[in-house]
């Protein structure tokens, strides 16, 4: 039987409203919800899923920066179910598939989306909640299913347990010492599990939630300012903009006391000038994939290693969890595997990759989750990233699989001639594809860009009379992105 | 540099991804939004600017640029090189 744990995300959320009810939960462009209000919404929302929907089902919530998003959330999770977050700028094929694998029973869409988006999802709608009868919170098991990068046949969800996030935020809300006077930064899509920090931290502190109205990752300063955001959470590339737009002067963030990196590696050049920037914060660097809940490791700077160069490291594990290196080339490097309450226990409906992915060691009956991570340990057992296994990359926090990309263009060219790569520009990373022979690429753009997220679809594809090899006949891929890194536009 | 150079070099220099889009030279206007239309994202559009930056041997101040409508299209971009020293 299912117990309470006392940090799960509703529940943190539900205590705040009850101390701070008059306080600002949610504040979007210039429109602001109290706690009390939220609360109100969120109640409505799960009378409607609790009459309309079996128990702890799976309910989709598409949107982004409006209320009936992070409304539909809390209601979701107080009526005791499981949210699926849905992104309005995916492709509709990419809405289909996640809502076709996790068999959601209903969706959650603002009520000024066009009716042929509700047509589109081929599910039953909430779009109004008003007159909606209150349910009181009622226990659940799932907190939500996020889907990441599939190598094979599209997204693949993973189903995160309520009790890991309750893990997850116990130890940021004991750990850090946030107040109900905080204002925290929403820049994460709420398809992105870093969203989810955003929202549970901030609401368990009682704190405001300040979503931009406009994102543009062009005037995140302004945002920090017009805020007064004192938590900030964001990937290490747009630390990396902010500081090629000049936007990190000394002093630049007064503001900022928390600030937090995750989703790919945060070079200590970025690092050291977000500090001269954000001279009242501490600074974290935050390290997990979505099986392990949000993130695992922490490493917190310190004023004595602002010298460093290379990338910061993981750190080590956070709260009850374990992280260990599986030795391979040298004793202390290896694949990073993790183990304890934040570990998820594989994918929704891939039984052959959650048994690649979940193992048990020889020595103990423990679930691990091998990371696909390359990872040294040093003697003071702290981790340090060293790269990938395999030809996963990061783009701006998100997890992609260049097969994936590679896949969707197999109809015309056949994965022997094509290869995406990801490439590293001015701290930033993207992706090119390569093709090695000559085709018209404004057609197979297009249907990247009708399947995939932005942020997998490739920055161009570059048709290459033949993929260059080296001395030992290998595949050469530095040559092949020397070809387009030097390239202007 | 006058308005009407600065629009030459902003062609020259998008012409590769105008084409890969499918665009054609009569539409690349004042009005036309680098990243709206899916010609640019934030991080090439910073490129760009600083590579003019670079080219024109000059700095823009690029917050503020950022702050006002209309700073990604075209006529944007040539009004922050034209005035934004």
């Amino acid at each position: 039987m299912s117990t309470l744990h006392p940090f799960d995300p509703y529940n943190v959320f539900q205590a705040a409203a009850v101390k701070y009810a008059d306080r600002i939960a949610l504040r979007i462009g210039e429109r602001e919800w109290s706690y009390r209000e939220l609360e109100t919404q969120a109640a409505a929302i799960a009378g409607w899923c609790e009459r309309n929907t079996p128990t702890r089902a799976r309910i989709a919530v598409f949107g982004k920066k409006e209320l009936a998003a992070y409304a539909g959330i809390l209601g979701i999770l107080r009526s005791g179910r499981s949210y699926v977050p849905l992104h309005p700028d995916h492709p509709p094929v990419r809405w289909r598939s996640v809502l076709e694998q996790s068999g959601s029973a209903a969706c959650i869409l603002p009520s000024n989306v066009g009716s042929d988006i509700a047509e589109e999802l081929k599910i039953p709608i909430l779009s109004d909640w008003s007159n909606e009868a209150h349910v009181p919170p009622i226990l659940g098991q799932e907190a939500y299913v996020m889907f990441t990068s599939g190598s094979t046949g599209g997204p693949k969800g993973v189903p995160v347990p309520r009790n890991n996030v309750a893990a997850y935020l116990e130890h940021m809300l004991t750990r850090y010492s946030f107040i109900p006077e905080d204002r925290f930064s929403q820049l994460f899509a709420l398809t992105f599990d870093l969203s989810v920090h955003d929202l549970f931290v901030c609401w368990g502190s009682g704190a405001c939630l300040c979503v931009p109205e406009d994102d543009s990752a062009l005037r995140m300063s302004a945002y920090v300012e017009t805020n007064a955001i004192t938590s900030w959470f964001s990937v290490p590339s747009l630390a990396a903009l902010m500081r090629r737009m000049r936007s990190l002067r000394a002093g630049a963030l007064p503001s900022l006391k928390h600030s937090f990196f995750c989703g790919e590696a945060l070079s200590w050049d970025v690092a050291n000038s977000w500090r001269e920037a954000a001279s009242n914060s501490t600074v974290v660097n935050l390290y997990g994939p979505t099986e392990a809940t949000i993130a695992i490791t922490e490493f917190e700077l310190t004023s004595t290693d602002s010298q460093r160069s290379g990338t910061v490291p993981l750190g080590r594990a956070i709260g009850r969890n374990k992280a260990k290196c599986i030795p391979d080339t040298e004793p202390n490097e290896g694949e990073l595997w993790l183990s304890g309450p934040q570990v998820t226990e594989g994918y929704l409906g891939r039984s052959e990759e959650t048994a690649n992915a979940f193992k048990q060691l020889p020595e103990g009956n423990e679930l691990w989750y091998a990371t696909g991570d390359r990872v040294r340990v040093d003697r003071d057992g702290i981790f340090h990233f060293i790269g990938r296994k395999d030809d996963q990359a990061k783009v701006l926090g998100h997890r992609v699989e260049p097969a994936e990309v590679d896949g969707l263009l197999a109809p015309v060219v056949s994965p022997a001639n094509v290869l995406t790569l990801p490439f590293v520009k001015g701290d930033i990373t993207r992706l090119v594809t390569f093709i090695d022979m000559e085709l018209d690429t404004a057609p197979l753009m297009e249907h990247l860009r009708a399947n995939l997220p932005a942020y997998m679809v490739p920055e161009r594809i570059v048709c290459v009379g033949a993929f260059p090899t080296t001395a030992h006949g290998k595949l050469d891929r530095a040559t092949l992105i020397s070809m387009v890194v030097d390239e202007q536009c | 540099m006058n308005s009407a150079e600065l629009q030459i070099m902003l062609q020259d220099r998008l012409a590769p991804r105008m084409d890969r889009l499918g665009l054609a030279k009569h539409e690349f206007t004042n009005d036309l939004d680098l990243l709206r239309i899916g010609i640019l994202d934030s991080l090439a559009f910073v490129d760009l600017i600083t590579e003019l930056e670079t080219a024109l041997g000059m700095q823009v101040d690029l917050e503020k640029a950022f702050d006002r409508p209309g700073a990604t299209t075209i006529g944007g971009v040539i009004e922050l090189f034209l005035n934004g020293k």
